[in-house]
């Protein structure tokens, strides 16, 4: 087992009131799982993304991921925890522009204190497994969407996680691209990480081994 | 959509729009201040009908002899006329009025026809035409007389001398080279006022001022080499080589001159140029904040841009509103600034000693120019963003592109331009007031404390009297009557030594002296010797004559030396301590001042027994009483003024770059959120977050750091070599203010990227 949401709530206070973003969630998810998260806009699919990849705390219930207790984790720990194991894709890819492809890929490994020879080590296998070699030196404004999205996942890879978290990584795409997209991730998946994914379209969520459905914060 | 939409958005955006319209509105205030004042201050002379043709002939100083101006008007028909000018001042009465001190010029009848001074009774041509006429100052007529209608009436100088008035002029204003002065008399006046009746003949005297004026379409300048060249053969000044140039200056440059001629006031060059950059500077900060602000807001209102654009809205149209809306903000920051203008004046006429009066400045066509002048900057500064907003293609703001965009490296010179303003003002400020106390604490070489200066104002038989009768007074310790003294500079005497020009400066004294001032004197092997000299060491060692110093050679006479004294001051400090000879006052020596130690217990009270001690042993006549040490403060009033001028526009233009810092650095830190969100999201943590968001920060204050050093050393030192005292450059000064601006680097810089670094990266990463 990968990780398990029990009773989760998580809910903001405005005006007095309670505003809940998720109800209740329960969730247990293996590892080499290929899961679609659907829903309509506003039912918390990205509330609960955020909360499984630890960026967003919750207010009750517990989380286990691994063997830690994601709720009674210090910050720091948890910090840890999700450089370590959790990879994000966004649909907005979230590249920094300012940097070239090759730099993109490598800042995550900034972060994990790697040597500098073993950076560029996993940077040229990202680049060469996504065949984009001849692109490393480009600025993210250069590249098609896409391109782009397909840096992204190479940079949620490129520091081995067992778990990828998309959300909805092909909402800016045509439908090509966005068949490519999916496509990966299904290889990714059966290279065995786990995958995540919010998608509204139902051709994508095909690709996953099930599919969670989220209706006002709740799972239908 | 329009002005009103964008009022809203001031409002929402409150930091943006206090620092935008108040930095702007004080700025501008500022700017306007100081742009009047310099304005005036390079108006000065302008008034005069026959400015273009008025010059005062310089040698090294500017003083000549009085015949040489007829001669050179015999000789040079470029010379249409002239006047020469010696200021003095004495005592004047009416027939029934107290007699008050009083300053006057003695100039030629032409004066009131070459310079454009306003006569309020009497013509130009006429007032001066005879040897006893005197033209009063408004003022001092009506402080004599209690009215205008004087003329023809008798005014008596130094009670003997009868002189009749024959014009009222208007007080002299502010904005010319003379000093203000009470009266003008015709020069011819000093043959009897001084019992000098060779006056005019005498090139032994080699002291007045001399203005020329040119006849039209004339070059009177360029006469100047043949003239120099004549002198140099026949005129003794120059033969014996007291002066080697010769110039005529025009008026205007007068003010600005260092040259100090008679009945002259300047102003420093150095002062006004220093204001006009400062002028500059904080113009630049105030436009270049406005416009950095501007567009770092471009970010925030992209979409409604976009909007506006995928509405069809076009490129001109948008270009228009950015432009109405700029001027709307400037408008308000004129009206703002103008009121702050009226508060502010007063304040800024105490410290400058200046006499701005701004409700003559601000007429009709002042104004427009003003409002113009904001209007310009307004529609300027609403354009360059409007611009740079305006081409943001729509669909690039849709697609959340457009942050990137915004991020100019012109924003990050701007920035770097601001810390180095701070520390290169930083830096000067700390300098000048370094400066200005070194100065002040600086060894005088005599005792200032507790000393009471009085002129001397009894008969000539009566120097003991007043002397013994000061000294019953039981706080008075010492009591010693001078000719000329340390306050002053002392009397200039040059004699030939050896066949070599030597020139001393001569104080006469009474043997209580060296007391009175505390000052160190050493007596000589001839200390005994009849009417000898003291010397200071410099006299010593400028006569060469360190091993033996018992006399010297003044022409024909020998001197004995009865005594050698430290190199104690007798001038203000800009000035090296020169040669100095003090000398026996004589029986027949008239005294000019009495210095009177006392012990300085109840000083007040002793005050008033000197006081009225004195005030018993004359007639009515009216005295000053100073204390030696203010009279010494008073001396680096000038350097304290420029001093405190420089110093508080200086922490002027650091509030509004330190403004700008930080309005710039909490749109740097909006502007880099989302990277922000995205590394935390790669595992970045808080702590890395910071370091990198600071490190721009700090590698910025390190190039302007390398820029103001050079810069403000360079300005420094231009500025310190007036002085001949100088306090030292520290490099300490630079690191403190490097640090300084670091420490506000990292302060206000860290007061956002800790917010932004700690933030929630969901947040930052959110569609909006
Ligand atoms: N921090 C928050 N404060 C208030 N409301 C929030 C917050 N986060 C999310 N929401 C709201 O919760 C709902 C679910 O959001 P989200 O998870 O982004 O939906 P989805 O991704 O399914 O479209 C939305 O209505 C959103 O406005
Ligand atoms: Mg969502």
């Amino acid at each position: 087992m990968l990780l398990q949401l029990n009773n989760i709530f998580k809910w903001v206070n405005s005006g007095g009131q309670r505003i809940f973003l998720l109800k209740d969630i329960n969730l247990e998810v293996q590892e080499g799982e290929f899961i679609s998260v659907m829903g309509p806009s506003g039912s918390g699919k990205s509330t609960l993304l955020n909360v499984i990849g630890m960026l967003d705390g919750f207010e009750e219930g517990e989380y286990h991921f691994l063997d830690e207790s994601v709720h009674n984790l210090r910050e720091k720990h948890r910090a840890n925890l999700y450089k370590e194991y959790i990879g994000f894709v966004f649909q907005q890819y979230h590249l920094l522009d300012d940097l070239t492809v090759q730099e993109n890929l490598e800042m995550p490994l900034l972060y994990k204190k790697l040597k500098g020879a073993e950076r560029k080590a996993k940077v040229a296998d990202m680049l060469d497994r996504f065949n984009i070699v001849g692109k490393k030196d480009l600025f993210p404004a250069q590249l098609s969407g896409g391109q782009q999205q397909l840096v992204g996942i190479a940079r949620a890879l490129i520091s081995n996680p067992k778990l990828i978290l998309a959300d909805e990584p092909t909402g800016n795409l045509n439908s090509k691209q966005g068949e490519e997209i999916m496509d990966l991730f299904k290889q990714l998946n059966e290279e065995g990480v786990t995958i995540i994914q919010v998608t509204h379209s139902e051709k994508n969520a095909a690709y996953g081994s099930r599919i969670i459905n989220l209706l006002d914060g709740r799972m239908i | 959509m329009g002005i009103r939409s964008y009022i809203r958005h001031l409002l929402k955006n409150k930091l943006y729009g206090i620092v935008t319209v108040l930095g702007f509105a004080i700025s501008m205030t500022f700017v306007l201040l100081l742009s009047i004042y310099i304005q005036e201050e390079l108006a000065v002379d302008e008034f005069h009908v026959n400015k273009d043709r008025i010059y005062r002939m310089e040698n090294e100083a500017v003083d000549f002899s009085p015949p040489i101006a007829q001669d050179l008007k015999n000789s040079i028909p470029e010379i249409e006329s002239f006047t020469r000018v010696l200021d003095s001042d004495a005592r004047i009465s009416t027939a029934d009025s107290q007699k008050m001190k009083f300053d006057y010029l003695g100039v030629d009848t032409s004066f009131f026809e070459m310079f454009s001074f306003p006569l309020i009774k009497g013509r130009p041509k006429e007032v001066l035409q005879t040897p006893n006429s005197i033209v009063l100052s408004k003022s001092l007529a009506l402080r004599l007389f209690g009215t205008l209608d004087v003329v023809d009436k008798q005014v008596s100088i130094n009670t003997e001398h009868k002189f009749m008035v024959t014009g009222i002029m208007e007080d002299f204003p502010k904005n010319t080279h003379f000093k203000a002065q009470d009266a003008i008399v015709n020069f011819k006046a000093f043959k009897t006022l001084w019992g000098f009746e060779t006056i005019l003949e005498e090139y032994g005297f080699a002291s007045v001022s001399i203005y020329f004026l040119a006849k039209p379409n004339t070059n009177l300048p360029a006469k100047a080499p043949e003239i120099l060249e004549r002198f140099k053969k026949d005129y003794w000044l120059y033969k014996d080589g007291w002066a080697n140039s010769l110039v005529f200056t025009p008026l205007q440059d007068l003010y600005f001159s260092p040259k100090e001629g008679n009945g002259t006031q300047s102003n420093s060059k150095t002062l006004v140029l220093v204001l006009s950059i400062i002028v500059l500077l904080i113009l630049i900060l105030a436009i270049g904040n406005y416009i950095n602000l501007t567009i770092a807001q471009a970010t925030f209102r992209g979409k409604e841009v976009a909007i506006k654009k995928l509405l069809g809205s076009s490129k001109g149209s948008l270009l228009l509103q950015f432009v109405r809306e700029s001027m709307l903000l400037t408008g308000i920051a004129l009206f703002l600034s103008l009121f702050l203008l009226k508060l502010v004046e007063p304040v800024f006429n105490s410290l400058l000693n200046t006499q701005i009066d701004l409700d003559a400045k601000i007429g009709f066509w002042n104004l427009l120019k003003i409002v113009s002048v904001f209007g310009f900057i307004g529609a300027f500064s609403g354009f360059i963003p409007a611009l740079k907003i305006s081409s943001f293609r729509p669909i690039e703001v849709v697609r959340g592109q457009l942050r990137k965009k915004a991020k100019t490296v012109y924003g990050k010179v701007f920035i770097t331009f601001q810390y180095t303003v701070t520390i290169g003002l930083l830096t000067c400020s700390w300098i000048i007031v370094k400066q200005t106390n070194f100065l002040r604490s600086k060894e005088l070489g005599f005792s200032k404390d507790n000393i009471v200066q009085i002129e001397y104002l009894g008969a000539m038989n009566e120097k003991a009297t007043i002397k013994n009768a000061l000294l019953n007074i039981p706080e008075v310790e010492h009591v010693s009557l001078t000719w000329q003294s340390p306050l002053d500079g002392g009397s200039n005497q040059t004699f030939d030594y050896n066949g070599k020009p030597m020139s001393f400066q001569e104080i006469a004294i009474d043997s209580s002296f060296f007391k009175v001032f505390d000052i160190k004197m050493i007596p000589t092997q001839a200390a005994k010797a009849e009417n000898g000299v003291y010397l200071n060491e410099a006299a010593i060692s400028a006569l060469e004559i360190a091993d033996d110093p018992v006399s010297f050679k003044m022409e024909e006479f020998t001197v004995p030396i009865i005594g050698i004294t430290n190199n104690f001051n007798f001038n203000h400090l800009r000035e090296n301590i020169g040669p100095l000879m003090l000398r026996h006052l004589g029986e027949s020596f008239y005294p000019q001042n009495i210095f009177v130690r006392i012990n300085g217990k109840g000083m007040f009270k002793t005050l008033d027994e000197i006081k009225s001690t004195y005030a018993g042993l004359l007639d009515k006549t009216p005295f000053e009483v100073r204390f030696v040490d203010e009279t010494i403060n008073n001396w680096y009033i000038k350097e304290e003024r420029t001093g405190k001028i420089i110093g508080y526009f200086t922490l002027l233009s650091f509030i509004i770059s330190v403004m700008g810092i930080v309005a710039m650095s909490v749109f740097y830190m909006q502007q880099r959120r989302k990277e922000v969100g995205i590394r935390k999201v790669n595992g970045a943590s808080i702590t890395q977050i910071l370091s990198m968001l600071n490190k721009d920060y700090i590698k910025w204050v390190g190039v302007a750091f390398v820029l103001a050093v050079p810069i403000s050393w360079y300005a420094l030192q231009s500025w310190l070599q007036g002085f001949a005292y100088k306090t030292t450059i520290s490099w300490w000064v630079f690191a403190l203010s490097g640090l300084t601006a670091l420490c506000i680097a990292l302060l206000t810089v860290s007061w956002q990227s800790i917010k932004t670094a700690a933030a929630n990266p969901v947040e930052a990463l959110r569609d909006e």
